[in-house]
């Protein structure tokens, strides 16, 4: 676990010491903040609460998380680096998860500093403070499902632009298969794969967190994935020594 | 303490290593010598357990590259080419990490640190980043990375590239220090680099080890054929021709015409000293002999020799 720690903090120290956790801060802020107020005209709703707030969350994510994660390995690949690091007495999985955990830090920061926004509007409306919370353990997890695709995109490619590129795709489309009009296409297309393909989708199991349904189900999915992705980012490092 | 067996590399269709083997030994400065695109960092590489052979053998320190992965990175402190490291990192802080990640005991750490760093000397570059650093700089800071755990093992791939005459010179010193107590491998273009202080040489050219012994032996195997540098005063056409009347030479060149000296290459066909015939065909015409040097081939000849098939081939 030392060794773990070690590259954790490194990168964190990376990500702090250059200007991307700030951008990326305050960037995910703005655009939350932006639709949050403007777009969604929150204030102008029937029965305002969080709902649409927190299920924009993720299309957010979807932009700005392959942002944190593009330079996590292909940076290193780049810069010749990673001969360094490859050569230390290091178990590849513990790159690994040093790296993805430093990469999770940096939203799960970001996310804790969004609290804001209930906050504000608590003397305004009654916010159902259940729900919040619900609402924020499932965009927590849904975070690592996102870092994990990214991270793992990031250690196919040197080139830092294709791995942002890349993974933004992958997420929406892993958001999309879920969303039940695209389901119902594809279910169109063939059989009843949309309905399957759609419980694979992060969408599905995101949106019962937000309603304030915390399911043991939903967890072990996004647990799933993230070790699923952890494990082809640690086939990808190893795979690049043939 | 370092064997390696019929290592195979291939890129595509290229062979980078073709059939390398060789074994180094405690005491050994191996210089590892060869054009560019030779194959030699591959083949450090696969020492280092950065990538893996297609096939073929490797143990350092008795430890199989495959199977102990990490003992075997534990003994090796290793400096890649063109020293990438952390651009945004300050060295002190690089140091550390690098210290931590090979697990050097956190109260030993500042110990390590210290000693490294005062090594190399880079006392007053600790709080800079390593990125605004000069290139001499950079080096020191990866022989320093390379140091910080006193691996038994160094592996330095073109540790003095980039460097003024000075630079090589201080690494040169500080190699040969280093080398009384650890093996070290370093790969080099240039020969004199290797030359100067290594116990071993192995050259490999395409792939394929072309040369394996002491500087001592190989030079040894170039030689066999006298050569020397002469500068006469007198009519060049009448001392060309005397020269070349000595038995044994073989062509006599005029290399340059200062005032009216001239100094001129005698080879010879065979290894027999005829410096005495020399001079007394000089003094003989009455000309003032000012040089008489025998050029023995050097190293730089075998180097060429075994190296030349793929600059011919490009020229033509």
């Amino acid at each position: 676990m030392g060794n773990v720690l070690t590259i954790y903090k490194r990168e964190l120290k990376t990500y702090f010491t250059s200007p991307i956790a700030y951008i990326f801060i305050i960037a995910f802020l703005v655009m939350m903040a932006v639709y949050f107020f403007a777009i969604n005209g929150f204030f102008q709703q029937q029965n305002p609460d969080l709902r649409a707030y927190f299920l924009a969350l993720p299309l957010a994510f979807v932009i700005l998380i392959p942002a944190v994660t593009m330079r996590l390995w292909s940076e290193e690949k780049k810069t010749g680096t990673m001969e360094v690091l490859m050569t230390l007495p290091l178990k590849s999985w513990e790159v690994v998860v040093g790296k993805f955990l430093a990469g999770y830090t940096v939203v799960i920061i970001t996310l804790l500093l969004t609290v804001v926004v209930p906050l504000s509007i608590r003397s305004v409306i009654d916010l159902d403070w259940g729900v919040v919370l619900s609402s924020y353990i499932g965009a927590l997890v849904l975070a690592g499902v996102y870092i994990a695709v990214g991270a793992w995109v990031s250690a196919v490619t040197e080139n830092q632009i294709v791995a942002l590129l890349v993974s933004m795709v992958l997420l929406l489309i892993l958001w999309g298969v879920s969303l039940p009009q695209v389901a119902e296409v594809i279910n169109g297309l063939v059989g009843r794969l949309g309905d399957g393909l759609s419980w694979f989708g992060t969408f599905s199991h995101y949106q019962n967190f937000v309603k304030g349904l915390i399911n043991p189900v939903d967890l072990i999915y996004a647990f799933s994935m993230m070790a699923f992705f952890l494990i082809l980012n640690n086939f990808a490092v190893e795979w690049r020594k043939y | 303490m370092i064997e390696v067996e019929s290592i195979v590399k291939r890129y595509g269709a290229t062979v980078a290593v073709n059939h390398v083997s060789f074994r180094v030994d405690r005491g050994e400065i191996l210089g590892f010598l060869g054009p560019n695109g030779a194959g030699k960092s591959t083949t450090l590489k696969i020492l280092t357990c950065y990538i893996v052979a297609d096939s073929g053998k490797v143990a350092v320190g008795g430890q199989d590259v495959l199977e102990n992965s990490l003992e075997v990175r534990r003994q090796i402190g290793y400096l890649p080419e063109n020293s990438p490291f952390y651009s945004d990192m300050r060295v002190l802080d690089y140091l550390k990490f690098v210290a931590k990640a090979r697990q050097v005991p956190g109260s030993k750490i500042q110990e390590a640190v210290d000693r490294v760093v005062q090594g190399v000397q880079i006392e007053r570059m600790l709080k800079k980043n390593i990125g605004h650093l000069s290139k001499g700089y950079r080096q020191r800071v990866g022989l320093a990375q390379a140091l910080i755990h006193d691996p038994p093992i160094l592996v330095l791939d073109e540790p003095t590239s980039g460097l003024d005459p000075h630079q090589i010179i201080e690494i040169r010193e500080l190699l040969r220090q280093l080398g009384k107590t650890k093996v070290i491998i370093f790969s080099s273009h240039i020969l004199q680099e290797i030359s100067a202080i290594c116990t071993r040489i192995i050259i490999i050219k395409d792939g394929r080890l072309v040369a394996d012994g002491t500087p001592e032996a190989l030079q040894a195997k170039a030689s066999g054929r006298q050569v020397y540098r002469v500068r006469i005063q007198g009519p060049e056409q009448q001392v060309r021709s005397a020269l070349a009347s000595v038995g044994g030479v073989e062509s006599v060149e005029p290399l340059k015409h200062a005032g009216d000296q001239v100094e001129y290459r005698i080879r010879c066909s065979d290894s027999r000293d005829i410096a005495p015939e020399i001079f007394r065909v000089a003094s003989g015409g009455g000309w003032t002999l000012s040089v008489l040097t025998p050029e023995s081939r050097s190293l730089e000849d075998v180097y060429l020799q075994l190296t030349a098939t793929s600059q011919r081939a490009l020229a033509s």
